[in-house]
């Protein structure tokens, strides 16, 4: 039910399939109705037809009935009768196709009235019985008396009416329901085009091959798609605009700082000259931090995952260059398949300062090593490694290191506050984890962020 | 060793020029970028010292431009950001060095030294032809393990010459690498410092290292350096 399609074509087809049965219900009934009118008329007409004939004034005291049109009536078991019946019961006449049948009485019928019943003949035929009650006053002294006169119908003509009819009625709604469905699922597919391509774009924004959403869509959607866009610019500005303005500010404050350094540095009295050293270093760090804990964009909605592989190569040649006059081996062992959600900006610094610190302690060789792992959730992981075969960090700054909240002017001498902006990005920002494990044999740096 | 050096801020600008003078490098200095990448365009520069921050064209522009001209001096990049993506970005368009601000001249020397080493294909900081023993670092010349006392001047020229090796330098290029301005250019100058070098390095004139070809200039032959190295 998560699909809007889904959920439309499944109430639409509820709604289709319960009007056609209710509308079959009540055709059904219908067509009932009027069929079995249509036997009560027949069954009327022969009624009529057998007043008509016969003589009930004849001196015996069963009625006189002349020929009759109905050929039927003289077939015997031909499924159309004909009899009357006096007062008390007693057939008075009968049609010839009754010849050999026995007919169960009728229920007791109102002088002037008629009735219509179901009734089985002896033979286990079913039949449909009109009766019709008439009183006789007879001519001179004779009494009048009372006749019911009935007709009966084989039911199968009804019978197969009705079958014939709701075979074609089921065969009609059956085919109109798939019909409809069909038109539906096209109409539904048309009407939900707009919001498919829309996602369609949104997919391409992710995968890193679009910018923006550029398609025309409908009205409905448009303050939707215009706002998107809209976002997806205002996020991409604004992290520039502030990173800017993040330089400008870094320029501003660490040139004057890069004069007083090299001022205080060279000449003057050396107590007070070392203090305000002292107050520069503190000042360049923790501005230098703030700087790089506000640039961190963190992880970014609607951006392509990152292929670590690349960044990771960019950032080796750079430091190949950087280290050139110390002839490390920088060596790579990247998975292709290892990506990271989030920005560039931030891999860059995470892997670059880990790697240089790495570059600096390393006799020979320095390793990156990136996996992509899944973790219990199915969240795609990032394992990065970063190895040196350099000296090890002694065992009371490694806890420096990685103890979370260590000041900053209480950084480990050496590893400058690269370490604490790397401990930040991925634990603050990614909400990942950073440990190290060093011996004398070399120090393994070790960074693990789930992309949940 | 003639370096240009592109930083807007003045101070700052006046006491790299300063110290780097002090060193007894050339230096070249502006604070505008667009006159910086015409410099680096125009003068025979061996190195550049960028600054990324500048107001009129950016560092990377410039260092985008130089490298588009084929010129392959090393450049080292200042920069207030130390993020590492503006450092990459740096490095790959073609700066060989970064250093971030604020700091100290010292570790600038020692990057724009390793620059200048490995730009003229030395790996190492000692550079050695024969018994002839040059330390960057430490700026002590030595022949056969005997310490040479050389001035400023005769010890850049000397640097000059053998971080060169084997090239043939006309004595304009010499002094267009030495010296800032035209002005002090003469080579009366030259003749008597190279002569003062042989004299030094070779009382008894059996290495001869600095050849004189006439006509072109001087040439120091790395032929004498040991096979080994």
């Amino acid at each position: 039910m998560t699909s809007l399609r889904t959920r439309v074509l499944l109430s639409a087809s509820v709604v289709l399939v319960t009007a056609l049965s209710c509308a079959s219900v009540l055709l059904d009934r219908a067509f009932r109705e009027s069929a079995l009118n249509a036997v009560e008329d027949r069954l009327r007409g022969r009624v009529f037809m057998l007043i008509g004939a016969a003589d009930f004034d004849a001196p015996s005291t069963r009625p006189l009935v002349g020929e009759l049109p109905d050929s039927t009536l003289a077939m015997p078991g031909s499924g159309s009768y004909v009899r009357i019946l006096s007062d008390n019961g007693k057939t008075r006449w009968q049609s010839r196709s009754l010849l050999g049948l026995e007919l169960p009485l009728p229920r007791r019928i109102a002088t002037g009235s008629w009735r219509l019943e179901r009734a089985t003949s002896s033979a286990g035929e079913g039949l449909f019985a009109l009766g019709y009650a008439i009183l006789w006053e007879g001519v001179g002294k004779r009494k009048p008396r009372q006749f019911v006169i009935q007709a009966y119908e084989n039911e199968n003509l009804y019978l197969s009416n009705v079958t014939r009819f709701r075979r074609s009625l089921w065969l009609w709604f059956g085919g109109l329901s798939v019909g409809l469905l069909v038109v539906q699922t096209l109409n539904l597919n048309w009407g939900l085009r707009p919001l498919r391509s829309v996602d369609d774009e949104v997919r391409e924004i992710e995968a890193g091959s679009r910018e923006a959403i550029t398609g025309k869509y409908p009205k409905e959607l448009q303050s939707l798609t215009r706002n998107l866009n809209r976002l997806l610019r205002h996020n991409r500005d604004s992290l520039r605009r502030y990173r800017n303005a993040l330089g400008d500010l870094a320029h501003s404050i660490k040139t004057p700082l890069a004069v007083l350094r090299n001022e205080f540095a060279t000449d003057g009295e050396m107590a007070a000259n070392d203090t305000a050293l002292e107050q520069i270093g503190r000042i360049d760090r923790t501005v230098e931090y703030h700087l790089h804990r506000a640039a961190a964009a963190g992880r970014s909605l609607l951006a392509p995952p990152l292929v670590v592989e690349a960044v990771a190569l960019r950032l080796l040649d750079t430091l190949r260059k950087v280290h050139a006059h110390r002839n490390l081996e920088l060596l790579a062992e990247l998975d292709p398949q290892a990506v990271f959600f989030g920005d560039e900006g931030d891999l860059l610094e995470i892997i670059g300062n880990l790697a240089d610190n790495a570059c600096k302690w390393a006799r020979q060789r320095v390793i990156v090593k990136a996996s992509r792992a899944k973790s219990v959730n199915g969240a795609p992981r990032l394992e990065l490694e970063i190895v040196d075969d350099g000296p090890g960090i002694p065992d009371g700054q490694l806890e420096l290191l990685v103890e979370r909240g260590t000041r900053l002017d209480q950084s480990v001498e050496g590893h400058g506050i690269g370490l604490a902006i790397v401990r930040d990005m991925v634990e603050d920002i990614y909400h990942g984890r950073l440990s190290f494990e060093s011996s004398d044999a070399g120090t393994h740096a070790h960074v693990e962020i789930e992309f949940g | 060793m003639r370096i240009l050096v592109i930083e807007d801020e003045e101070t700052l600008r006046a006491q790299l020029v300063e110290r780097l003078r002090r060193e007894g490098y050339a230096v070249d200095a502006t604070g505008s970028g667009r006159e910086g990448e015409f410099y680096g365009l125009e003068y025979p520069i061996d190195a550049a010292i960028v600054d990324l921050g500048l107001p009129d064209l950016s560092g990377a522009a410039i260092i985008e431009s130089w490298r588009k001209h084929k010129r392959s001096f090393p450049v080292l990049i200042l920069t207030a950001r130390g993020r590492w993506e503006d450092k990459v970005a740096g490095l790959e368009l073609g700066a060989d060095d970064y250093l971030v601000k604020p700091f100290y001249h010292e570790e600038l020397l020692a990057r724009l030294r390793a620059l200048l080493r490995r730009a003229a294909g030395w790996s190492q900081s000692r550079l050695e032809v024969g018994p002839l023993v040059m330390d960057l670092g430490t700026k002590r010349v030595t022949v056969d393990q005997r310490e040479l006392e050389l001035t400023a001047l005769e010890f850049k020229v000397l640097e000059f010459l053998i971080l060169r090796a084997d090239d043939v330098l006309s004595k304009s290029e010499l002094t267009e690498h030495l010296y800032e301005d035209d002005s002090e250019r003469d080579s009366n100058v030259l003749e008597v410092i190279i002569g003062r070098l042989r004299k030094k390095i070779d009382p008894e004139r059996t290495l001869n290292p600095i050849e004189t070809i006439r006509g072109q200039g001087y040439r120091l032959r790395l032929a004498a350096r040991d096979p080994q190295t």
